[in-house]
């Protein structure tokens, strides 16, 4: 995988552990800066200054149908043709030349899956995740609770 | 253990069981540590940290459509040489309860049960015990495979 030469941005939400090609990371902010846009876009919400859609995850990759308040960050990230962000409760530089990468075991591996492979440290766990297969993942209607109209 | 055993029998759903070879065995594990793996299907969920190692944790009743009984006790270590190198590999099975050995002879062969496609799939064979068909797993193709019926 070629994220390993820049490194990956650790992000952490509702338990779980992601790994984000640093170079799909445009910013991190501070979620005070999103604002709502109305009651019936919790989902969406837009961010001042740097509008894009903001989401809030489970550990499941499912979208919430709000915004999680308890996240004190929000990370941007570049999906080929699309900026989106996603609430973290925290964010890490992990430099990782000299981790291994491992594959998803055969019998877990789903091709529309962002989700393809993990890292190890001792009794924890990482899985790499594609930014543009999660930004498809994210806005295929099946994987939100609430569907914007 | 009697020197005539040669399969593990184990109980996955109410009243249905599966067994595996003997030598399939490598270790059972009281509360084992499960890391969910994101979008991985229903039988097949996580990711089991043993040994330093990092192998797939799989349970048998969403893979033929039935229920779970209840939150996993135990999982069972099982290890196969993959198909497609040779290579040794290791899984581990969900468990509600202890499993038991048991000695299986070619007399007691049968059919597959009816109520999955999974098992001509994932089982090498059946035998009959009392009045059940158990079928024998296979385990490379239960784990080195993304097996679709139910989940």
């Amino acid at each position: 995988m070629n994220a390993a030469a820049a490194g990956f941005a650790l992000i952490c939400f509702d338990g779980l552990n992601l790994l984000i090609d640093q170079r799909a990371v445009v910013s991190l902010e501070n979620i005070t800066k999103l604002r709502g846009v109305n009651d019936d876009m919790k989902t969406s919400e837009v961010m001042e200054g740097n509008a894009c859609e903001v989401h809030s995850l489970t550990a499941n990759l499912v979208v919430t149908n709000k915004v999680d308040a308890r996240c004190h960050y929000i990370i941007v990230l570049q999906a080929d043709e699309h900026r989106f962000g996603i609430t973290v409760d925290s964010v890490m530089s992990l430099p990782i030349q000299d981790t291994k990468l491992h594959s998803l075991p055969a019998c877990m591996n789903i091709s529309e899956s962002p989700i393809k492979a993990y890292i190890q440290n001792e009794d924890r766990i990482a899985f790499c995740c594609d930014v543009n297969t999660l930004w498809w993942h994210i806005n295929s209607s099946e994987n939100r609770h609430e569907c914007r109209t | 253990m009697n020197a005539g055993h040669n399969a593990v029998l184990f109980e996955f759903t109410s009243g249905r069981h599966a067994a595996i070879g003997m030598h399939e065995v490598a270790e059972l594990v009281i509360s084992p540590m499960l890391v969910p793996v994101p979008l991985a299907p229903d039988y097949c969920h996580s990711l089991c940290v043993w040994q330093n190692r990092v192998i797939p944790f799989a349970e048998l009743a969403p893979l033929i459509g039935q229920r779970s009984l209840e939150k996993f006790r135990l999982a069972l270590i099982v290890t196969y040489f993959a198909r497609s190198n040779g290579e040794q590999k290791w899984g581990a099975l969900g468990l509600f309860s202890y499993f038991r050995m048991v000695s299986v002879g070619d007399d007691a062969a049968c059919l597959l049960p009816h109520d999955s496609s999974a098992w001509a799939t994932i089982a090498h064979s059946c035998f009959q015990l009392a009045n059940e068909n158990v079928p024998i797993l296979n385990l490379d193709a239960l784990f080195e495979q993304r097996l679709a019926f139910v989940s």
